[in-house]
C-alpha cells in the first residue's frame, strides 16, 4: 500500500542503551501495579509529551496506538486479586485501566485529543495497522494531527508463565510513538513512510523481495535472522532491542534518528548515513509486515 | 467515498442463539434473551443476568471467542457467495476484527494454576492475544489478506467495519469480513460488577427506572465489497456502509461526557460524510447499554442533533445484552435485517420513559420500510464510532 505520512517527530522508550538524543528517549518505569498511575497509559502519556515538547497542535488530534498485549500490569493485578479474593474486593481502577485502548484513551485525554481515537492489538504489526489508520483518515480529508506508535510491557507474572512453559528468549519492553504533523502550515519533516504492506504469504523471502522491488533501500532492519534477504545489507533489530512485540515500532524510531543524521550510521551497521530503509517484521501467528521510510531532509 | 461500498453477506450469533433466523425472530418480538449465567461459577457475580450463547459451539475445542466468530463468520460468507474461497479470492480476503477479552476466558484458568503453584499451559501463549484470534479465524477460513485487529472496547465492532470499509477504499483487499467478538468471561463479570455497572435484575436501557448494563457474548460479522465487484460476480448488495464518524470524548476513563460531546461529533460525521439529512434517518440503533449516564449523555446528544424530529431510537441490549467489542457489529447486522423485514425494532425490556432523556423507546416492533439507519457504539474512554447503514435499493 502506498502511504504519504510526514513524521515531524518522535520519542522512544526502550531497555536498549541506543546513541538516540535524549529528549526522544523516555524512561520506562517502575514495573508493579499503582493504584492511581497506570504504567502503559503513563509511559503513552510521558511519550506524546517528549514528543510535543515544541510542538503547538492543531485543534482536532486523532491518537492511533498498538499494543500486542496491552496492559498487562493492571490486567494482572485485577485478574490475581479477583482469584485470590474470589471476587470479594476487586480493584476496580485496575480493570479500567486494563483495557487495551486504556493507552490511547488516557494520551487522548491528557491532550484533549478529540480526533479519531483508535487501538490496534496486532501483535508485532500493531505499529503498522496505526499508520495505516492515519493514511486512511487522510484520505477521507482529515488535517488532524495524528500520534502513531506501539507499545507493549512485560510483567513479573508473565515472565514466570513463559518460564513455567520453557521459554527462554530475553524479554524486553517499551515503544515508540510519532508525530504526523498536519498539513496545514506544517513544519518539514524528519521523514516520510512512502509505503507499507501486510500479508501471511506462503513465502516470505518472495514477499519482501515483491514489496521491496519498487524501493531502494539501502538496508532493510529485519525482526528476526531468518528475515534476511540475499544480496541486500541487513540488521537484525531483535538481538538489539530485545524480545518486545513493539520493537517494530522502536526499530522505525531508530530508523528516523539514523535518516536524519541524529544517530550514527553504525549503529545499524551501516558506514554511510542512509537515505532510505525499510523495516521488516512478523507476528508470532506468521504475518509479516513491512514498511518504507526515507529521511526527508 | 469515491464508490460505494456494498454488504454482501452477514452473520451472528449471540444470546438469541445462532444464526440470522433465529436472532431476526428473537429480536422482532421483543422478549429478552438474558437469563442466568451457567458458563462458569462465578459466587459473587453469578446472580447478574446475562446474554450467554447456549447453542453448540461448531469448534468446542477451540477458545471461545474464536469459536464464536467462527461461526458468525461462516454464515456470513456463505450469504457473500465466498462459503468456499477459489485461490484469487482468499488472497483477496481481509479480515478486520473488533475484540476485547481476547483469550482471556482461557487465560483465566492458566493464570489460576500459576497462582496455585503449577505449571502454566502453554497454549495460553497461542490464544491469549486478540491477535491470536485474528490470525486463527483466517486460518480456519482460508483468508491469506491482510487482517486488522482493533480494540476500542465497545465500538470495537463498529470500528472494525468502518476499517473494513478503509482497507477496500485502499484497495487493500478484493472482500473484507469485517465484524466483532467477544466472550463472557470473570475478568468482564467481576470487572463491571467492581464499578457498579450491571443492573441485577437486567439492563432496561433508556428506562426510567434503569439500573445498569448486563453482559452478553456473541459475534457478529458483514462480507464488505466495493458495489462493481458485487454486481460483476453476480451479487446483489444487501445495504451500504453509507458513512462513518470516530471521534473521542477525551474527559474520562469510563464515563461517557456527560452531555454526549464526542458522540454528537461521531454521528454528525458520519452523517456528513453519508450525505444524508437528517429526516431520512429511519431509526437510530442506539448504543444504548441500560446505564444512567451512558443513556442519559445518548439522549442528550440524539435530542441536540435531532431536535423536534428525533426518528425512533432502539437498543437490542435488552434483549441480548451488551456484547461488548461484538455489539456494534451485531447492531450493524441487525440493522441490515430490519431493512430487509421492514420493520423499526422494540427496545426491550422498556418501561417508562425517563423525562430527563425526554424519548419513549420503542415497545413493539413496527412494520415500516427502513432505507437509513444509524448505528452508535460509544465505547471506554469515549472511543466513538458510528456508522451510516443505507438499504440496497
Amino acid at each position: 500500500m502506498k502511504l504519504d505520512l510526514p513524521i515531524h517527530s518522535y520519542a522512544l522508550a526502550t531497555q536498549a542503551e541506543l546513541p538516540v538524543p535524549e529528549t526522544r528517549h523516555v524512561a520506562l518505569g517502575a514495573q508493579g501495579f499503582r493504584a492511581r498511575k497506570a504504567r502503559l497509559p503513563s509511559l503513552a502519556i510521558a511519550l506524546g509529551e517528549a514528543l510535543l515538547a515544541e510542538v503547538t497542535l492543531t485543534e482536532e488530534v486523532s491518537v492511533l496506538l498498538g499494543t500486542a498485549l496491552g496492559c498487562l500490569t493492571e490486567t494482572a493485578a485485577f485478574v490475581e486479586n479477583m482469584i485470590a479474593e474470589q471476587g470479594a474486593a476487586p480493584k476496580p481502577r485496575a480493570f479500567t485501566a486494563s483495557v487495551h485502548n486504556a493507552m490511547a484513551s488516557e494520551l487522548a485525554r491528557k491532550l484533549g485529543a478529540r480526533g479519531e481515537c483508535q487501538t490496534f492489538v496486532a501483535g508485532e504489526n500493531s505499529h503498522l495497522q496505526t499508520l495505516f489508520a492515519a493514511q486512511a483518515a487522510r484520505a477521507r480529508g482529515s488535517r488532524a494531527d495524528q500520534l502513531v506508535g506501539s507499545l507493549d510491557e512485560w510483567t513479573d507474572y508473565v515472565q514466570r508463565a513463559r518460564a513455567s512453559c520453557g521459554e527462554e528468549s530475553q524479554l524486553a519492553e517499551g515503544g515508540a510513538l510519532f508525530h504526523l504533523g498536519s498539513s496545514a502550515g506544517e513544519r518539514p519533516p524528519l521523514a516520510r513512510i512512502l509505503s507499507m504492506g501486510l500479508a501471511r504469504p506462503a513465502n516470505t523471502a518472495s514477499w519482501l523481495a515483491s514489496e521491496l522491488d519498487p524501493h531502494q533501500v539501502d538496508a532493510v532492519l529485519v525482526q528476526d535472522g531468518d528475515m534476511t534477504l540475499p544480496g541486500r545489507p541487513s540488521f537484525e533489530f531483535r538481538s538489539l532491542l530485545g524480545a518486545q512485540p513493539a520493537s517494530g515500532a522502536v526499530a522505525l524510531a531508530l530508523s528516523v534518528a539514523v535518516l536524519v543524521g541524529e544517530a550514527p550510521a553504525e549503529c545499524l551497521g551501516l558506514q554511510l548515513r542512509p537515505r532510505r530503509l525499510a523495516i521488516a517484521t512478523r507476528t508470532r501467528f506468521g504475518e509479516l509486515g513491512l514498511l518504507v521510510v526515507e529521511s526527508a531532509r | 467515498m469515491v464508490e460505494r461500498i456494498a454488504i454482501t453477506g452477514l452473520g451472528m450469533v449471540s444470546a438469541a442463539g445462532r444464526g440470522l433466523a433465529a436472532n431476526l425472530e428473537r429480536l422482532k418480538s421483543g422478549e429478552s434473551a438474558l437469563g442466568p449465567l451457567d458458563l462458569f461459577d462465578s459466587p459473587r457475580c453469578g446472580h447478574f443476568p446475562v446474554g450467554q450463547f447456549r447453542d453448540a459451539l461448531s469448534l468446542p475445542e477451540a477458545p471461545r471467542s474464536l469459536a464464536l466468530a467462527e461461526m458468525a463468520s461462516r454464515e456470513a460468507l456463505q450469504g457473500a457467495g465466498l462459503a468456499g474461497l477459489d485461490e484469487s479470492q482468499s488472497e483477496g480476503l481481509a479480515i478486520a476484527l473488533g475484540i476485547c477479552v481476547g483469550g482471556m476466558p482461557e487465560t483465566e484458568g492458566s493464570i489460576e494454576k500459576l497462582l496455585a503453584g503449577d505449571a502454566c499451559d502453554d497454549s495460553v501463549w497461542n490464544t491469549h492475544e486478540c491477535g491470536a484470534t485474528t490470525a486463527r479465524l483466517a486460518q480456519e477460513l482460508g483468508a491469506r489478506g491482510a487482517t486488522m485487529t482493533l480494540s476500542t472496547a465497545c465500538s470495537s465492532g463498529a470500528q472494525a467495519i468502518a476499517c473494513g470499509a478503509d482497507l477496500l477504499e485502499a484497495g487493500a483487499a478484493r472482500y473484507v469480513l469485517a465484524g466483532g467478538v467477544d466472550a463472557l468471561c470473570h475478568l468482564t463479570l467481576n470487572g463491571f460488577a467492581s464499578l457498579l455497572a450491571m443492573d441485577p435484575e437486567g439492563c432496561r436501557p433508556f428506562d426510567r427506572e434503569r439500573a445498569g448494563m448486563s453482559l452478553g457474548e456473541g459475534a457478529g460479522f458483514v462480507v464488505l465489497e466495493r458495489e462493481s465487484e458485487a454486481r460483476a460476480r453476480g451479487k446483489a448488495p444487501l445495504a451500504f456502509v453509507a458513512g462513518f464518524g470516530n471521534t473521542c470524548d477525551a474527559y474520562h476513563a469510563t464515563a461517557p461526557h456527560p452531555e454526549g460531546e464526542g458522540a454528537e461529533r461521531a454521528m454528525r460525521t458520519a452523517i456528513e460524510r453519508a450525505a444524508w439529512s437528517l429526516d431520512s434517518i429511519d431509526f437510530v440503533s442506539a448504543h444504548g447499554t441500560g446505564t444512567r449516564d451512558n443513556d442519559l449523555a445518548e439522549g442528550r446528544a440524539l435530542r441536540r442533533l435531532f431536535g423536534d424530529g428525533l426518528p425512533p431510537v432502539a437498543s437490542i441490549k435488552g434483549c441480548l445484552g451488551h456484547s461488548l467489542a461484538a455489539s456494534g457489529a451485531i447492531e450493524a447486522v441487525f440493522s441490515v435485517l430490519c431493512m430487509s423485514a421492514g420493520f423499526v425494532p422494540p427496545n426491550a425490556r422498556f418501561g417508562a420513559m425517563d423525562p430527563e432523556i425526554g424519548f419513549e423507546a420503542p415497545r413493539h416492533a413496527e412494520a415500516r420500510v427502513v432505507q437509513r439507519v444509524l448505528s452508535n457504539s460509544f465505547g471506554f474512554g469515549g472511543n466513538n464510532t458510528v456508522l451510516c447503514l443505507e438499504a440496497a435499493n
